[in-house]
């Protein structure tokens, strides 16, 4: 009989987050938004320092410096293609017109999975637990190879390839990821995911919506149960315990903070989620966090953290 | 020397485990030891602190960083003080601002909602128009034949009209010195604007609804003064600023805010064309007067609109672009029993006219 238990907790609290987001806010103006580096780093390291497992808190190591020369990079990585784009619109030749699509395009979609990388990459060698640092060992070209043929085919097929572009992409992300020596797989299949799409899209619309919270549910629970841990060669699977109305109850508390805030209480919306996410994803008993060795080296490269922001894509 | 004992947890950046560990310590070091483990750190080697209500936890070394922590614990409370004042941990601006509680916090909003107000509506809008105007006009003339030839594939121009209109405006001084071209589109519609760079459209229902000369000719100063002041570019130079000015600073807090903020720019948008309209009738009024005409063309011309508009709006397009027709009509009239001049009786344009309304 295996045995899941909470193992993350959330400390953090709308208030403390509030005031670093007022003052990002008013550093930002004053600096004519070239704080924005320091402010993502601020906001990162305080969701980290606050997020525990087994009663220690997690660390995220990245500068604002680092960020502002990922930022840099990143705008001049997008501008050139946004200004194909442009200059084709406005030539007024059709024919310029879509050349300056396609090149944006493709341009857009080599740069997606450039993005999932550099972050992936950039954000796990900069978090660490009791000293441990996370890492992503992924290639590049080889999520390129996987992601563009993936990308043509779900749009050939007018979005029904999305469910096994989306399995393959997290299964080969999931298997490069390190946390020391822990290591971790995914074994969701494409088929199985494409189905609780479809049932739960389908139910929504027939319940006008009712079902999404369920549908939403059973998708947290296919992510968690075909994730599993490796140490010492075992694999250990997690689990999600939120039930459909939990996550009703989340959404429909937020919906009212926001909008009764106007906006402002966005912090106290984003801890709720922190400290929903945390609760509910649940890890086999088994898996001994006190043997963890450190195995990821350092590493630097900023950009892919602002690209992602950027194109403001939430692929995980 | 090394004072007491106490216990702390030593974190030795190879293992997660927690190493349980004595502690002592004196004004440059620390010694943490165990039955079969000893080590000096040294105070400089610390290089970042937290501290939560249950412990001090001391950064040491580069990568993989090192960790001292020192639990909160009876008997140990005052010794995290006395470390914390002898390594003499400075607060970083949020950790400040987060000690300050609500009071700080609520003062530091309510600053920074000042602040975005006052460059949100009295810094930025200036600035981005005064770069705006740096355009040369002839990109916006550019860009306005784009915008005129997307515009008339879906509209079939009124060529004969067209070339009267041409003849009318020859007759009048706009005091312009660029080009400025005149349109007439054969619909029913009630409409007229002007395109950046210097194109008027008029559509025939407009003309229609016309009756007398100085109507045409105030309608066409109030289009040409868009072009003239560039208003145009002004707008899209302000509502780009000002949604880059948004995007900047509502990086993280999305989703309603930014419906907010998209309301008020659009609040101010209306705001924004009123003063627009205004300078614009305020050329129109002077258009009629350089050319010696009856001021109250321009009045007349929106007095007849508004009585139409109550009848049946269906093509009443310009007054929904248009807005606030009373009080403009208003200050128009105002304007003309002010400001008296001698009116001429312009006998070629007013032949013109009569063409004109003949079709």
């Amino acid at each position: 009989m295996v045995n899941y238990i909470k193992k993350l907790s959330f400390k953090g609290n709308g208030k403390d987050l509030f005031a670093i987001y007022i003052l990002n806010m008013l550093l930002s103006i004053i600096t004519l938004s070239l704080y924005y580096p320091w402010a993502k780093v601020a906001i990162l390291k305080y969701l980290w320092s606050n997020s525990e497992l087994e009663e220690s808190n997690f660390e995220f190591h990245g500068t604002g410096k680092e960020m502002f020369i990922g930022y840099i990079k990143a705008i001049l990585f997008f501008a050139l293609p946004y200004g194909i784009f442009y200059a084709g619109a406005l030539s007024g030749n059709p024919v310029f017109f879509f050349l300056g699509f396609f090149v944006f395009f493709l341009a857009m979609m080599i740069l997606v999975p450039i993005a999932i990388h550099g972050t992936l990459r950039y954000r796990s060698s900069r978090s660490s637990w009791r000293g441990i640092h996370f890492g992503y060992r992924g290639d590049r070209k080889v999520l390129l190879k996987k992601y563009i043929p993936g990308l043509i085919l779900t749009a050939i097929t007018f979005g029904l390839y999305y469910s096994w572009l989306y399995a393959d992409i997290r299964k080969y992300i999931t298997s490069n990821l390190r946390f020391g020596s822990l290591e971790a797989e995914y074994h969701g299949k494409g088929s199985d995911l494409f189905v609780i799409h479809l049932k739960g899209i389908i139910l929504s619309y027939i319940t006008l919506g009712i079902y999404y919270f369920w549908y939403r549910k059973e998708l947290a629970e296919f992510h968690a149960k075909n994730t599993s841990i490796i140490q010492d060669e075992t694999e250990y699977k997690l689990s999600s315990s939120f039930t459909g109305g939990d996550f009703f109850g989340l959404l429909l508390g937020n919906f009212f903070i926001i909008l009764f805030t106007l906006g402002f209480g966005t912090p106290w919306a984003i801890v709720r989620i922190m400290k929903f996410n945390f609760e509910n994803l649940l890890f086999n008993e088994e898996i001994d966090f006190n043997k963890i060795q450190q195995t990821e080296e350092d590493y630097r490269d900023a950009t892919g953290d602002d690209m992602l922001d950027m194109l403001d894509i939430d692929f995980a | 020397m090394y004072k007491d004992e106490y216990i702390a947890y030593y974190l030795d950046g190879e293992s997660s485990k927690r190493n349980k560990v004595s502690l002592k310590w004196d004004d440059t070091s620390f010694k943490i030891y165990s039955d079969n483990f000893e080590e000096i750190i040294e105070h400089r080697e610390i290089t970042g602190y937290e501290e939560s209500d249950k412990k001090l936890n001391l950064h040491f070394g580069d990568f993989p960083k090192k960790y001292l922590i020192i639990e909160k614990v009876v008997g140990q409370k005052a010794l995290i003080e006395e470390i914390k004042e002898s390594l003499d941990f400075k607060d970083n601006i949020e950790k400040t601002v987060i000690k300050s509680g609500w009071v700080g916090i609520i003062s530091l909003a309510l600053a920074t909602v000042t602040l975005v107000g006052i460059f949100y509506f009295f810094l930025l809008p200036p600035i981005s128009e005064r770069l705006a105007l740096r355009i040369p006009v002839e990109r916006e003339a550019y860009l306005g034949d784009r915008i005129f030839t997307e515009f008339t594939k879906s509209y079939e121009t009124h060529d004969s009209l067209t070339e009267l209109v041409d003849e009318f405006v020859s007759e009048l001084d706009f005091n312009y010195d660029k080009e400025l071209n005149f349109t007439v589109i054969n619909s029913d519609m009630v409409n007229a604007f002007a395109i950046m760079g210097g194109k008027v459209v008029v559509f025939r229902g407009l003309i229609d609804k016309m009756e007398t000369k100085e109507e045409l000719a105030a309608l066409l100063g109030h289009e040409v003064a868009h072009i003239k002041q560039r208003h145009s570019t002004r707008a899209l130079a302000r509502s780009l600023a000002k949604y880059i000015f948004v995007s900047l600073i509502f990086y993280d807090i999305n989703g309603i805010s930014s419906i907010l903020i998209e309301n008020a720019q659009q609040l101010e948008m209306m705001q924004f064309s009123r003063s627009f309209e205004r300078a614009a009738d305020e050329e129109a009024f002077e258009l009629l007067r350089r050319n010696e005409l009856d001021p109250k063309g321009a009045v007349l011309l929106f007095e007849r609109l508004s009585e139409l508009a109550s009848l049946d709006n269906k093509y009443l397009n310009y007054l929904s672009s248009h807005p606030l027709v009373n009080e403009r009509i208003e200050r128009m009239t105002e304007r003309a029993e002010l400001e008296k001049y001698p009116i001429k009786g312009q006998v070629h344009l007013e032949e013109i006219w009569k063409k004109i309304k003949s079709f």
